[in-house]
């Protein structure tokens, strides 16, 4: 067992006795085998010595053991790092940032505390999956659309608090941004709520995200002020209608006209979640399998770091007869509408590129409640159905032959604009080049990721390997690289795993870092025994800054 | 042809406890499951259309009177209409011939139930026709596993036949096998290594040895 850095045995010792009385034996977890389960499963520091591995681990039932064991922490120093069902796969997992830290595991609070279909909006608690929530909305057959990331085994507030992203509608796939109101445990062990749900009584909790006053919420999201025990969120209502339909062109730089067109279809509200492929692109290949394929010439074209030249893979597009980029778009409302809107955009806003070419690909009436027709779905996220479809990429794809053991994502914010796009592909595949990076897909193949709505990410899995250990030491000095080299160019990371957060921070470096240190002030004045997730979001309490 | 290099990870003496179904007769003459008090019971057989060896066991672990289940690539569909439910009731045993990503996502959601991975195997096949089996488990599995292998059994039927060997009386092992495989045993062979396995309570078992529950390539 690794003990927190600062924690006498003696008093961890005592906290667990606590922690267990008010849990009960069964819900606090401290055996070897158990902290494996906490393991980030596709961490690059597998195996190593510094693998940011818990301690132990309590699994309290409801808020009022959670502010119990928050209190109890408080009187030990046990530094703890609250999960909800605790996947987070790319950026970290379950491990917290810091070894030693006794897990907070949420997942037994699983409450549903209410669907509105007239209103639209939920309630939930941390333990509730995606799953969970579809199941409960479609049992009693309330009438709205979850947004939901891949895979769906996540946590809607959890993945809110991580500022996950979803396939729907522009503010509905923003998932923090669509929270509204929430209920916190502080470091002290007090409750709080936000916006309206402070009021007693209130009836528009997950209605009006403000109420009065300062707005608080942003400090519970990639940060370590509170742990979050219950979430409100705006939903879409069911729609009428959905159609998918895809954009073709055929030229390298027609990716600026095609971002330009998107930009001003999403901009007014006709479509939901743009998302964009390359037919060479490996990443895209390894995501539609069936629709992506390679060839050896293809293989061979990726095979270098950095991937080949925008002609060679131009040529090859030719030859193949495939475009060179696509995007998919999604329409949702009335039926009349959602055909008129793709009208639009055919005849209007993407006619003026030379050799456009657009395919309908499939359009569905709600509700959709026949298991074979959800089956046909080409993106069930697209219609907020949640699933593990993305878990069986990797075993039907060749575009990448060698087996991995997971990926950690580099995910920069860039913004929706192509000439843009096209210049960070000059960035980052001249640095693959120099630094020699094969374990990424770089190449000028690589799409926007369009998940956030008003910018995009340049997203791109650093793949993590259990046998290898010099290779991912490579890869943790590469990533770090790269996220430098992203922020001389005014990008940086929306999200990342706890390996890289200090270093994600500290490229928000306005003035001196002001933000960081004004975030630290704020977790010294709210957090003085520093017991909440040290280091999460790149915020360090005094007793760890001073001995960093 | 067949090769073994076997080394003893642990030495737990347990309770014996056996799968509930019927021997195939190459895997008779493996070392006889005790007739125990308890059996444990399977809620399903998990298999993958989409690759020979896999739906191979599936119908082998059908004839043998399980329940099977075909992910179709993609375990939602087992997970949302009949495993959820179940393991919120009661976490029952499941097994599977899959690829390693269906064994990564049921072993994640068998925590949150209390359950582990108590066999663990992975069938790597080379260029040359080798099939190359890691396996770690139960010993009567393992040792009946050899035996069927060594007499040339198609690999799914050889893991449908082993889960009646899920009796764990001896030490917990873990295993090596490099093993030629029948032509044509499953039809094509698949181009991506499959893992066979079983999720169960762990109160009578040891987990199952955790060092290549590697995942494919995943995103």
């Amino acid at each position: 067992m690794k003990l927190p850095k600062g924690v006498k045995a003696e008093d961890f010792n005592a906290a667990l006795e606590e922690f267990r009385r008010v849990v009960g034996e069964k819900w606090l977890f401290t055996s070897d085998e158990d902290m494996h389960l906490y393991r980030d499963a596709y961490s690059l520091q597998w195996g190593e010595p510094n693998e940011l591995v818990a301690s132990a681990a309590v699994a309290p039932e409801n808020v009022e053991q959670v502010q119990d064991v928050v209190r109890i922490a408080n009187k030990y120093g046990i530094p703890m790092f609250a999960i909800s069902t605790g996947k987070n796969l790319g950026y970290g997992g379950s491990a917290p940032n810091m070894a030693g830290n006794v897990i907070v595991d949420l997942k037994r609070m699983n409450k549903v505390i209410e669907v509105d279909d007239k209103r639209n909006f939920c309630i939930v608690e941390p333990g509730v999956s995606y799953f969970d929530l579809y199941k409960y909305i479609h049992e009693r057959g309330f009438k709205v659309m979850m947004d939901v990331p891949d895979p769906g085994w996540g946590s809607p507030l959890g993945n809110a608090v991580d500022h996950g992203l979803g396939y729907t509608w522009m503010n509905y796939r923003d998932h923090f941004g669509s929270h509204c109101g929430m209920e916190v445990v502080l470091p002290d062990g007090e409750i709080m709520r936000t916006g309206m749900a402070a009021i007693p009584g209130s009836k528009t909790w997950a209605e009006n995200k403000y109420g009065y006053g300062a707005y608080v919420d942003g400090l519970f999201a990639q940060a370590n002020f509170g742990i979050v025990t219950k979430m409100g969120f705006w939903m879409q209502p069911q729609p009428d209608h959905f159609l998918s339909c895809v954009v073709k062109v055929p030229k390298y730089r027609d990716l600026i006209p095609l971002i330009d067109g998107v930009n001003k279809m999403e901009d007014q509200g006709l479509i939901g979640h743009p998302r964009y492929s390359c037919p060479m692109d490996p990443l895209c290949m390894q995501m539609e399998p069936e629709i992506y394929k390679p060839t050896p010439e293809l293989m061979a074209l990726n095979s270098r770091p950095g991937g080949s030249t925008v002609e060679e893979y131009q040529a090859y597009a030719e030859k193949q007869g495939h475009e060179f980029w696509n995007v998919v778009l999604n329409f949702y409302g009335p039926k009349e509408t959602v055909f008129a809107n793709w009208e639009y955009a055919k005849n209007t806003v993407f006619a003026p590129i030379p050799g456009v070419r657009f395919e309908e690909i499939e359009n569905y009436a709600f509700p959709l409640e026949n298991p074979e027709a959800i089956k046909k779905v080409r993106n069930k996220v697209a219609l907020g159905i949640p699933n593990m479809s993305i878990f069986s990429i990797g075993a039907r794809s060749a575009a990448m032959p060698e087996p991995g053991d997971g990926h950690a994502w580099f995910s920069p914010i860039v913004p929706r604009n192509g000439e843009e796009f096209i210049y960070a592909h000059g960035v980052f595949t001249k640095a693959a080049r120099e630094m020699n990076i094969t374990s990424a897909p770089i190449s000028v193949t690589n799409v926007p990721m369009s998940w956030q709505y008003r910018t995009y990410l340049y997203l791109f899995p650093v793949f993590v390997s259990r046998s290898d250990k010099e290779r991912n030491r490579k890869s943790i000095d590469d990533f770090n690289k790269l996220i430098k080299l992203a922020a001389e160019n005014g990008w940086s990371e929306y999200r990342t795993a706890p390996i890289f957060q200090d270093a994600v921070a500290a490229t928000y470096s306005f003035n001196n870092n002001i933000l960081l240190k004004f975030q630290e002030q704020l977790k010294d004045a709210i957090d003085p025994r520093g017991i909440l997730a040290p280091g999460r979001g790149g915020i360090w309490p005094k007793r760890y800054r001073e001995n960093s | 042809m067949i090769s073994r290099r076997v080394f003893l990870q642990g030495s737990m003496a347990m309770g014996g406890l056996a799968l509930a179904g019927v021997s195939l007769p190459a895997l008779s003459s493996a070392p006889a499951p005790r007739q125990d008090k308890t059996s444990l019971s399977l809620f399903s057989a998990i298999y993958d259309s989409g690759f020979p060896a896999s739906a191979a066991f599936g119908a082998a672990a059908r004839q043998q009177g399980h329940s099977i289940h075909d992910i179709e690539g993609d375990v939602t569909g087992f997970w949302m209409d009949h495993l959820a439910e179940q393991w919120q009731h009661a976490p029952v045993a499941i097994a599977g011939l899959t690829h390693a990503s269906a064994l990564f996502v049921l072993e994640r959601l068998g925590w949150d139930h209390g359950l582990r991975v108590i066999f663990r195997a992975r069938h790597d096949v080379h260029a040359d026709g080798h099939l190359d089996h890691r396996l770690s488990g139960p010993a009567p599995m393992l040792n009946a596993f050899e035996t069927a292998i060594s007499q040339h059994v198609s690999l799914g039927a050889c893991v449908a036949g082993i889960l009646s060997h899920c009796h764990v009386e001896h030490a917990s092992s873990a295993m090596s096998i490099m093993a030629r495989s029948r032509p044509g045993a499953d039809g094509d062979h698949d181009d991506i290594p499959l893992v066979s396995w079983v999720i169960a309570s762990p109160s009578s078992f040891a987990s199952a040895c955790n060092d290549f529950d590697t995942v494919e390539r995943i995103v």
